[in-house]
This record gives C-alpha cells, structure tokens and sequence, in this order.
C-alpha cells in the first residue's frame, strides 16, 4: 500500500495542474468546445487519483485519514473537487471550473507538503461521532468556498454591467441571477452543515466526558452566524445581489482567520 | 486504362455582394420552381447532379458536370428563362467557381463566412434543407452528397470551434442577451414596454422570441397599447399607470417620443421596495432619454442605454471578425481534405478492375474447389475465398489510393498496370 501511496502522491498535483490548465483555456479562450472534453476526462482523472490517495491512506494508515492538517487539507480538497463535480453536473457551471477546481488544487498541493507520518490516536478520536463531526466540518468549509468563489464571480460581472465592460470574461461568465442563487444555495447548504458539525461535536464531546471550549471554538460560531444572518436577511429582508456577495465574502474571510491559527480542540 | 477525365464540381450564384436586392428577389428560387428548374437542368447533357440553394440573400446552384464551363452556359439560360432575368444580369452580378473553389466557396457559404452578417448559423440549416430536398430528389449522387456532407461537418466544426456565433449583433437583440445576462432564463420574466412606437414593438417582438409570454404596454393612450398587448399578450396601461405598475416588471424598455425624463431615479427606488430585492434591468432606447442615468446607480438595477447597446454589438462584431480567421482556417483545412478525396477518384476504375479481376480469379477457383465436395462445405469455401481477397488486395488498393489522393493518380495506374497487368486483362475481355 506505501508504494501505491507513494505513486499517487506525486501524481496528485500534476493531475490537478493538467485539469487547471484546460479549465483556464476553457475560460480564457474563444474555442471552448475542443477543451470541453479535455477538461472533463482531465477533472475525471484528478478526481479518481485524489480518492485513490485518500483510500490508500486509509488502507495504511488502517483509519480514516482525517486527524493531521496534511489529512484535513487533503479530505477538505477531495470535498471542494468533489462538490465541484456537483455544481458541474447540476447547474452547468463548469466554464467556471478554474476557479472551483482551482481551490481544491491548491488545497491538495499544500496538503501533500503537510503529509507526514502516522498518528497514534486515542480511542476518544476513534469515535464514529467523531469521524462525522469532521467530515460535515470539511463539507460546509467546501461548500463555503464555493459560494465565496460564486460571491467573488457575481461581483466581477456586477462590476463589469455597471461599468458596460463587455470582454470575454463579461461573456463567459454566467448569468448574475444564477451566480446569485448558487451562491446563496452553496452558503445555505454550508451552513446547515456546519449546524450539524456543531451538533454532532456536542453530542461526542457529552459522550467522551470531555470539558472546556476554546477560543476557535467562538470564532467558528462567528462564522455561522455571518452565514446564517447572510441567508436570513436574504429571505427576510431581500438582501440580494451585492449586498448577499459581501456577506458571503466577509463569512469566508473570518473562516479563513478563524481556521489559520490551526483547529479547535478539547482537553481530555 | 486511359479513363475519362472525372467530372467537375461547380457553383453558380448570386449573392448580397454581388447583386442588387431586386435582382435577387428575380431570381429567388421558390418551393416549385427548385424542383422543375433541377429536373430540366439533370434532363439536358453534361449535367450528372444538382442542389440549389436559395435564400433571401443568395441563390446559388450547385453541380457536376463533364464540362463546367459548357454546364454554366446552360445554367445561364435555363435560369434566366426560368425567372424571367436576362443571362448578361446573372453573368455580370454573378460568381462562378470550379473544383476546389466551388467547394470552398459552399464551405464558406455554410460556415456563414459569406454571409450578410458574419456568424449567424441561420445558414447551416438552409444548406441542409437544400441539400436534404436534392438527395430526397435524387438530383444528388456520390459527388455532391460527398461535398455537402464534408461542408455541413466544416459548419459543425466551426460552430463548435470557434465563437464566430456568439454575441448578439443587433441593437433589439443585444438588449435581450444583457437581460439574459442579467436575468438568466426569461421564460416567465415580465417585460414592461414603455412607448408602443416602433422601436418598442421591435423590441417587444424580440423579447417575445426570446420566450417572455407577460408583457405590460405602457403608452399616453391605450389604443396602440391595446393593439400591442393582444399581439405580444399582457396587459396595456396609461403612462400615467407606470410608477404602481413598473414594480411588477424584471425588464423594462422604454422608447417614448417624450421630451422629458420619464423614468426617475425615485421611481425606481420606490418600485424596488416591492420587489424584495429581484434585479431590475432597464433598457432606454430613447432620444432623448426616457431613463434618468442616475437610475443606473440603485442597486440591483441595471441600466442601459442605447450607445451601450450599440458598444456591444461593435465589440461582438470585433470578436466575430477574430473568429473568422479561425473558420477560415477550418475552411482550408476540410476543403483540402475533400480536394484530396477528387484526386483520389482518378483511380477509382483502376481499383475497381483489380478488384474485379482478382475476384473472378477468386470466385473460378472457389468454383473448382467446391465441385464435387459436399455442398455444406461451399459456403466455407467462399468465405475464404473472400478473406484471401480482401487481405491480398488491402495492401495495394491503400498504396494506389494514397497515390491518387496526392495527386499522383497516372502514376498509380501505370503501375497498377505493370503489376496487374489490367490493362492485359482488359484487352483479352475486349476480344
């Protein structure tokens, strides 16, 4: 299993790279229809590379590889691919895969640096409530990032049809409504994820009698509320648009100081 | 084997750069007159296949003939006694090409390089009707059906390939792709139409095209509001109606003659307040300006005014001509591939008599076999000896193909002579 470990992982970024490069020209240039298909069998292979490499770790490793940053960077990518693919298939928003796919590239290369060797866990950590707390956690800081990727799209063509740019970026993005509404759905869905991360945390932190709340802890409570007050003044308010890209955009930027300083834990 | 030369591909037309508008209405081509003008032109001599393309900007006749330069003569008069023009008008304002100009010409004429305006794909499918309605007829053979088939894949191709469609280059139709842009889908959208002149039913009509079925004609008097409303269906108010009404609308576009401004910045603000924070996309194509600009600077409205149309149908257009060269480059490249596939037709006897001496070779020594064996074993037989002459002759009809393709077609015969001896061959089934 070490070998087929040490295979993937090399081939990881360049796989990554390869799919990045089609999906720039499938953007940025005029014929997109010839890196259409290279884009796809490109993402398609990047993809299966990822989740081979995250099943042999667990192979290795004979646990769900989730307890290192390396781990955390590398399952948070696999998400942000993987909710990519998502988006790709459910509201063709793949002329936009630079820039969703470009996130779970770097995330991948960074975690690749980070990878090290195995961990000796407690048996508190070997909880399946556990396991869940974090994969719900890597799921909404993925569908977060998307909605702030589409947040940043929709101000980019915002400021381009108030300013009548009309270049090929104006062409090739999508339409500001469906930027909007993906925007405000992948913000919704993250927050409900994090709503369960946050439960299924409680309920693990009852059952292994453990204490104590640490200051992360509030600034990840910060960002649910950025995102849950983004949703609410939406329905409630109808703060669209800009204002609802900003929002999402401020929510992005504190999960990304909250998470900088590293993840929350608890004394045993 | 000193075959006849191959036939010849031409076209014959008239186009937008060649002739006058009423000189292309006379010579317009109808439903009727395509079909008795093909069957005369396939019953003279020298004219194997036909297809005739006819649109409001060109018509066009497609042929193979022994003789091109004898069949346009033909096709000259016949034309012109057909739809009462004299020969010496299609001559002078017309084009006629031979061979590979003919072909390239069609390639552009599908990729719609020739076309009044660049890019619009409206002609890809003019040319599959035409060609469709020869084949059905049988004005077509192996010749032009190879031809039209290899251009409407280069249509394809650029379609595919290149942005020379993309971008609206119409002023009516460019306010409809920013809404688009804006709003996404517009199915279901409503538009509201502020002055029911001519500019606002031509924009009514393009929004209606572009699928919105809830119009509100917002006019001085009802009247023409009226008329527009049971045309386009919605509703039809009084001017006075439109700041209750405007919050209803995702679109508006106003084109009234007023000479003051007709639509505040108020207005819109207020209007907003009742539309729970939806995107409201104005259009004013108005002179002067219905639309105060300061509107422009609510948000989520979006307004646009006629110069801003008009910068983007140039920068669509730019664009268009940038893609063109690419097309043009795809024109090429499927024009040399079908030239390639006409030299190669120099050699089509000289494949044919080898395969069919080495068939009857095949066949007599089959026959031989076979007598005297039991007749379940024939079949078997024949399938070997069809195997055998397949795999023998693969070799040598790729070679001589490939000969002929580059242009090298006597060359082939002369040697597929030596080492068949077809011409021998020939000369004893002669005696």
């Amino acid at each position: 299993m070490e070998t087929f470990v040490a295979i993937l992982k090399p081939l990881l970024p360049a796989a990554y790279l390869v799919c990045l490069w089609h999906y720039a020209r499938l953007f940025f240039s005029a014929d997109e229809a010839r890196h259409t298909q290279w884009a796809n069998i490109s993402l398609a292979f990047a993809f299966a590379v990822h989740t081979g490499l995250l099943f042999g770790l667990a192979a290795q490793y004979h646990r769900c590889p989730l307890w290192t940053q390396g781990e955390a960077l590398l399952f948070l990518a696999w998400m942000l691919a993987f909710i990519h693919v998502l988006s790709e298939w459910s509201a063709d928003t793949r002329r936009l895969g630079f820039f969703t796919v470009g996130p779970a590239a770097l995330c991948a290369m960074a975690a690749l640096s980070f990878l090290g060797r195995d961990l000796v866990l407690s048996e508190n950590y070997r909880s399946s409530w556990f396991i869940f707390h974090i994969l719900a956690s890597l799921a909404a800081y993925a569908a977060f990032s998307l909605a702030a990727v589409l947040a940043a799209l929709y101000l980019t063509l915002h400021r381009k049809l108030k300013h009548k740019t009309f270049d090929l970026t104006f062409r090739k993005l999508p339409p500001l409504e469906k930027l909007d509404k993906l925007s405000a759905m992948w913000s919704f869905l993250g927050s409900l994820l994090m709503l369960a991360s946050t439960f299924i945390g409680i309920g693990w932190v009852r059952r292994e009698g453990l204490q104590g709340m640490s200051s992360r802890e509030i600034g990840i409570f910060a960002v649910l509320a950025v995102f849950l007050s983004a949703a609410g003044s939406r329905r409630i308010a109808g703060w669209r648009g800009r204002r609802h890209a900003i929002w999402i955009l401020t929510g992005f930027v504190v999960l990304v100081l909250v998470n900088l300083a590293g993840l929350h834990g608890f004394r045993f | 084997m000193e075959g006849k030369s191959q036939p010849g591909i031409f076209v014959l037309g008239a186009n937008h750069l060649t002739a006058s508008v009423s000189l292309r209405d006379r010579l317009l081509f109808d439903e009727a007159g395509v079909g008795e003008f093909a069957e005369k032109l396939l019953r003279e001599e020298g004219v194997s296949e036909v297809a005739v393309l006819s649109t409001c900007n060109r018509s066009e006749v497609y042929g193979v003939a022994a003789e091109p330069s004898a069949a346009r003569l033909l096709i000259e008069k016949l034309w012109a006694a057909h739809r009462g023009v004299s020969e010496d008008e299609i001559r002078n304002h017309g084009y006629f090409h031979v061979q590979t100009e003919a072909v390239r010409h069609l390639f552009r004429v599908i990729g719609s390089l020739d076309s009044l305006v660049l890019g619009e794909m409206q002609i890809l499918g003019q040319v599959k009707d035409s060609y469709q309605r020869a084949s059905q007829n049988h004005w077509t053979d192996f010749y032009l059906n190879h031809v039209f088939q290899a251009g409407l894949h280069t249509g394809k191709r650029i379609h595919a390939e290149t942005a020379i469609h993309e971008g609206a280059v119409s002023i009516s139709y460019a306010a409809v792709e920013l809404a688009r842009k804006v709003l996404g889908e517009l199915r279901g959208r409503s538009v509201g139409v502020v002055g029911t002149g001519e500019m606002g039913e031509l924009a009514a009509q393009h929004f209606h095209k572009a699928g919105v079925k809830n119009f509100l004609f917002f006019n001085r008097s009802l009247g023409s509001a009226e008329r527009m409303a049971a045309s386009f269906g919605g509703e039809a108010h009084l001017l006075t109606d439109l700041s209750e009404k405007i919050s209803r609308c995702d679109i508006v576009v106003s084109a009234t003659g007023a000479p003051g401004i007709v639509i505040s910045r108020e207005l819109v603000q207020n209007s907003l307040r009742h539309r729970h924070g939806r995107p409201l996309f104005l259009v004013d194509i108005a002179a002067p300006r219905d639309i105060e600009s300061e509107v422009g600077e609510v948000d989520n409205t979006f307004l646009f005014t006629i110069d801003d149309l008009k910068n983007a149908v140039s920068g669509n257009l730019d664009l268009r001509r940038q893609e063109a060269r690419k097309a043009e480059a795809i024109v090429d490249e499927e024009a040399a591939k079908v030239e390639a596939w006409a030299r190669g037709l120099d050699i089509v006897p000289v494949l044919r008599a080898l395969r069919e001496k080495y068939q009857a070779l095949a066949e007599k020594e089959v026959e031989k076999w076979a007598s005297g064996q039991p007749p379940e074993l024939r079949p078997h037989l024949e399938s070997l000896g069809r195997g055998l002459l397949n795999k023998f002759l693969h070799d040598p009809t790729t070679r001589l193909k490939l000969m002929g393709e580059q242009g090298d077609g006597l060359r082939a015969s002369y040697y597929a002579d030596m080492l068949f001896a077809l011409a021998q061959e020939e000369k004893q089934h002669g005696a």
